[in-house]
């Protein structure tokens, strides 16, 4: 079965692609909604890594909380997503995870320095079918 | 020594108490009362005159008769007189003698004289003559009579030469303390030439006594009348201006030595001593001077006329004759300007010349002085006047070199036509001209000169970089390109910005006369100013241009936007209703009701972002907001703030666990539909919706989770006001933080990490919706863990008020 990871911050778009990718894929979709979440939890994902990472690229840090810790200097929402598959190709366990950078935004407005070399970009639709495609492209790839 | 009795004693005491040149009068008496006759006459040899063969005249230079008789004749050398000069012997004999030339001058006639005793003498200044004495008495000169002569004829010219000394050096001492007691203005004024003239009149009795003296704001080589004293009147005196080389005066203008004519009636013959000692100089009798000179003596006897002696000295220093000092035609004894007074005369030139160039040295540094403050006070008024056209925009380019040239006219004397020419590609463009001579010449305003080939010197200036450029002649000006044909003197000065050369102005001057001295700064000064205005004026010229693009740029966003917002209007409104239809139809429950309510709620959300992206594209492109005001009816608003509430909690991440209570309690004293006794609000309905949904959207956004968001309102401020509020417990408002909320594009950094969106518009939008309304947007920092954000929104007195009115406060 499919592993495939979801960071998306917006709950209502959250539930509609896991639904969808669950759908396409019969896939395993793992969701978390922010940078922190993410960091909090890499140890967990690195232990058991997935197949694919369909990581949103505008995130917030957390949702406010009275417990939060303050945000680090660094951790801007702009480019959270971009972080977020940084770390996953860095690390030896999680270097092999396709990544699939999903953003409302065009990837022209992106630098390409920014951008992980061998991660796809698929820009948001009302429906899911580019994601979708996208990810049986890296399957299949995978698989050759 | 004595001779008969006579002593020459006597003719030395005489002249030695003499003082002034008429003296000579006196000492001729005394000749006379010592031969014991009638009347003594002093012959000169003209010059010119050729002893030795005869030719030439002898006049009557002075003389003394006991009777009214003008004794002003001429002789040839076959005269007797002209027989005792040629043979430098003494003579005796009677009137009647053959020798005697015939007729007679009409003098003798009238004297009755019977002898004549001659004795040949030599004057001061070496002119050959004879002194000749007239008896009426039957008695012939003796032998005595003539060795006494002989004595005189030897010691009168020493005499008299020493009498003129004293006469010339006391006049010349005095010229002096005439000089050094003037000050500036008195010299400026003319006055000291004036008491000069009058001194030098008082030497030499003149018929004329004239200054000329060149002006140098003026024309160079033109010597204009400065001062005069005349008692001869008449179209001969009142020329007032000489050009060098013009007539006897001119020619003295031009040279450096004084000029001496015995005298201008026989100009003609002897035109060529004249010639041979004054080489050049033309002079034309067409007054017929001896005419006139008899006119003013009265004189019926044809065959008199008094020497029209004529003496003028170039007024100099050893650099520049200025002008000339001229006497002409004595009206006492001697009657005529020996070389002594010539040279007297010369010495007072000299020292007028030291004078009037100290003077000019002075009023030049002094216009050089007042240059440089009109120049102060030209860029001083010039940098207002611009600062003023710029900050009213209506400048233009051009009216700021016409000033600069306005005052480069001003600055820099005898200039009279300029222009600045701008930059443009491989070419220079006539961009601004000032003064005179252009309306003849309007190819000239818009002429076009290429930089290379250099079109002009202007061009020669830009390519090769070079500083301020002056020509005295234009002739020596590479390159240059004619624009009149009358100019003389140029000066180039380059514009400059930074290290490149933007433009030249040009200056043009048709006057002969150099430029001053700190003409190259100043030029220099003025091209700068003229670099850095049009500097400025670029710069500015592009950042209008620039906000002119971005107006026209956020026009079109903002229309775009406006179109997109009308085109997304309507579809989601329907979609809205048409959720809130099947909710309301009752047909659906549980979850099928949930996702019904998001859709609602994602409708309402599209509409507040798309709303809030029209208002941001007004308020930035400066458009007022027009309110449309409604009565602010309770059902309605109860009606907006439920579903407000419940689209935003339906929004909200359920696993937050974030609740929207509304409190309705407090808005029961807003006006129902019966309206009586209610409090009246009016208010733009749309308007409010937004602002009531972006606060609730932030209340939302920065809840902590498992919270409640409170909304609430009632009457403030003793019944003037009423309040919808928000409050919620969540990320922390610090008091120095509220103000920076209200800025547009304001995000905290917790505000930021908590949420991915936003862009920081949504509270600036709805405090300018407050204050259109005449209300505010009153933010109440974080106190117990409670923020609160409340809309306020002045009360209507009554009824009556209602109406679409605009912002209260006038403001936007």
């Amino acid at each position: 079965m499919l592993k495939i990871l979801l960071v998306e911050d917006d709950h209502l778009q959250c539930d509609y692609v896991r639904q969808a990718l669950t759908n396409a894929f019969e896939a395993q979709v793992t969701t978390m909604t922010c940078e922190s979440e993410f960091r909090r939890d890499f140890e967990s994902i690195a232990a058991d890594p997935p197949d694919v990472a369909v990581l949103d690229i505008m995130l917030r840090w957390a949702s406010p909380s009275r417990d939060a810790n303050p945000a680090p200097e660094d951790a801007t929402p702009y480019h959270a997503g971009l972080r977020c598959a940084k770390a996953l190709s860095a690390d030896p366990r999680t270097q092999d995870v396709k990544i699939v950078l999903y953003s409302v935004l065009p990837k022209e407005d992106f630098a390409a320095s920014l951008l992980p070399e061998n991660a796809a970009y698929v820009v948001k639709e009302p429906d899911c079918q580019n994601l979708i495609d996208a990810v049986t492209d890296l399957e299949a790839s995978a698989a050759n | 020594m004595e001779n008969g009795g006579r002593s020459i004693i006597r003719l030395v005491q005489a002249a030695a108490v003499q003082h002034r040149l008429e003296g000579i009068t006196e000492m001729l008496r005394v000749v006379t009362e010592q031969m014991g006759g009638w009347g003594t006459l002093l012959w000169l040899t003209a010059p010119g005159s050729d002893i030795e063969a005869g030719t030439g005249r002898l006049f009557v230079a002075a003389y003394w008769i006991p009777a009214e008789i003008r004794v002003w004749h001429e002789l040839s050398f076959d005269s007797m007189v002209g027989a005792v000069v040629r043979s430098g012997q003494p003579a005796a004999i009677g009137c009647d003698d053959p020798r005697v030339a015939a007729p007679a001058p009409k003098f003798m006639r009238q004297s009755q004289a019977l002898y004549m005793c001659l004795a040949p003498i030599k004057m001061p200044d070496d002119s050959p003559g004879v002194l000749e004495v007239y008896r009426r008495e039957d008695q012939c000169f003796s032998q005595a009579d003539i060795d006494y002569l002989g004595q005189v004829a030897a010691v009168f010219p020493s005499l008299l030469g020493n009498l003129t000394d004293r006469v010339g050096f006391k006049m010349v001492d005095d010229v002096s303390g005439i000089i050094h007691r003037a000050d500036p203005w008195e010299i400026g004024r003319l006055e000291t030439f004036r008491k000069v003239v009058e001194r030098i009149d008082d030497s030499f009795s003149c018929l004329e006594v004239s200054i000329f003296l060149e002006n140098p704001t003026e024309a160079e080589g033109v010597y204009r009348l400065a001062a005069y004293k005349r008692v001869w009147e008449g179209p001969w005196t009142e020329k007032a201006e000489y050009k060098k080389g013009e007539g006897a005066t001119g020619y003295v203008c031009a040279g450096v030595e004084p000029v001496r004519i015995v005298d201008l009636a026989h100009y003609q013959e002897e035109q060529a001593w004249i010639q041979h000692q004054y080489p050049g100089l033309k002079w034309n009798d067409s007054l017929h001077i001896r005419d006139r000179a008899r006119d003013h003596f009265k004189l019926d006897d044809p065959e008199a006329c008094p020497p029209l002696s004529w003496v003028c000295a170039p007024i100099r220093t050893n650099r520049t004759t200025w002008g000339a000092i001229r006497c002409a035609g004595c009206t006492r004894d001697p009657f005529y300007f020996d070389a002594w007074q010539a040279k007297f005369l010369d010495g007072v030139a000299v020292r007028l010349g030291a004078c009037w160039e100290n003077y000019l040295r002075n009023l030049s540094k002094e216009q050089e002085l007042h240059g440089w403050e009109a120049l102060t006070r030209g860029f001083h008024a010039m940098n207002r006047s611009v600062q003023r056209r710029l900050n009213n925009k209506t400048w233009d380019e051009a009216e700021f070199f016409r000033e600069a040239m306005r005052l480069a006219h001003q600055v820099i004397p005898n200039t009279d036509n300029s222009d600045v020419r701008l930059v443009e590609g491989n070419e220079l463009l006539t961009a601004a001209t000032y003064g005179r001579g252009w309306d003849q010449h309007p190819k000239g305003q818009k002429a076009h000169y290429t930089l290379k080939p250099y079109g002009s010197t202007s061009s020669y200036l830009v390519a090769e970089r070079k500083g301020v450029l002056i020509y005295d002649d234009v002739k020596n000006a590479p390159y240059y390109s004619p624009n009149f044909p009358e100019t003389r003197k140029i000066i180039e000065a380059p514009m400059e910005d930074g290290d490149a050369i933007t433009g030249v102005l040009c200056i043009r001057s048709n006057s002969p006369r150099p430029f001053p001295g700190n003409v190259k700064l100043i030029a220099g000064l003025l091209g700068q100013q003229l670099g850095l205005y049009h500097s400025l004026a670029s710069q500015i010229r592009g950042l209008q241009d620039l906000e002119r693009k971005h107006r026209e740029m956020i026009e079109t966003q903002g229309k775009t936007i406006g179109d997109v917002h009308h085109q997304v209007k309507s579809p989601i409104i329907s979609s809205y209703r048409t959720a809130q239809n099947l909710i309301a139809s009752g047909s659906f429950s549980g979850a099928q009701r949930q996702e019904l309510e998001r859709l609602r709620g994602l409708c309402s959300k599209v509409a507040r972002v798309v709303r809030n992206m029209g208002m941001f594209s007004d308020l930035a492109g400066q458009r007022p907001i027009r309110l449309h005001r409604t009565l602010l009816l309770r059902h309605k608003l109860l009606q907006m703030l439920r579903e407000s509430c419940a689209d935003h909690e339906a929004l909200t991440d359920p696993r937050r666990n974030i609740r929207f209570r509304l409190e309705e309690k407090g808005f029961e004293d807003i006006a129902g539909k019966d309206r009586i006794g209610k409090v009246l609000v009016e208010a733009d309905w749309p308007l409010l919706e937004q602002s009531i949904s972006n606060i609730m959207d932030n209340a939302a956004k920065y809840s902590f989770d498992g919270t409640v968001v409170r909304v609430w309102g009632g009457v403030q401020a003793r019944g003037a006001e009423l309040f919808i509020g928000v409050a919620n417990e969540g990320l922390e408002v610090k008091p120095e933080e509220v103000p920076l909320l209200k800025q547009r594009g304001y995000r905290g950094r917790d505000a930021v990490a908590a949420t991915g969106e936003g862009s920081g518009i949504g509270l600036w939008i709805v405090d300018e919706i407050m204050q259109a309304h005449g209300g505010r947007l009153a933010i109440t920092p974080t106190q117990n863990g409670i923020t609160e954000v409340r809309l306020v929104f002045p009360i209507t007195k009554g009824v009556e008020k209602l109406s679409d009115a605009q912002d209260p406060l006038g403001r936007r």
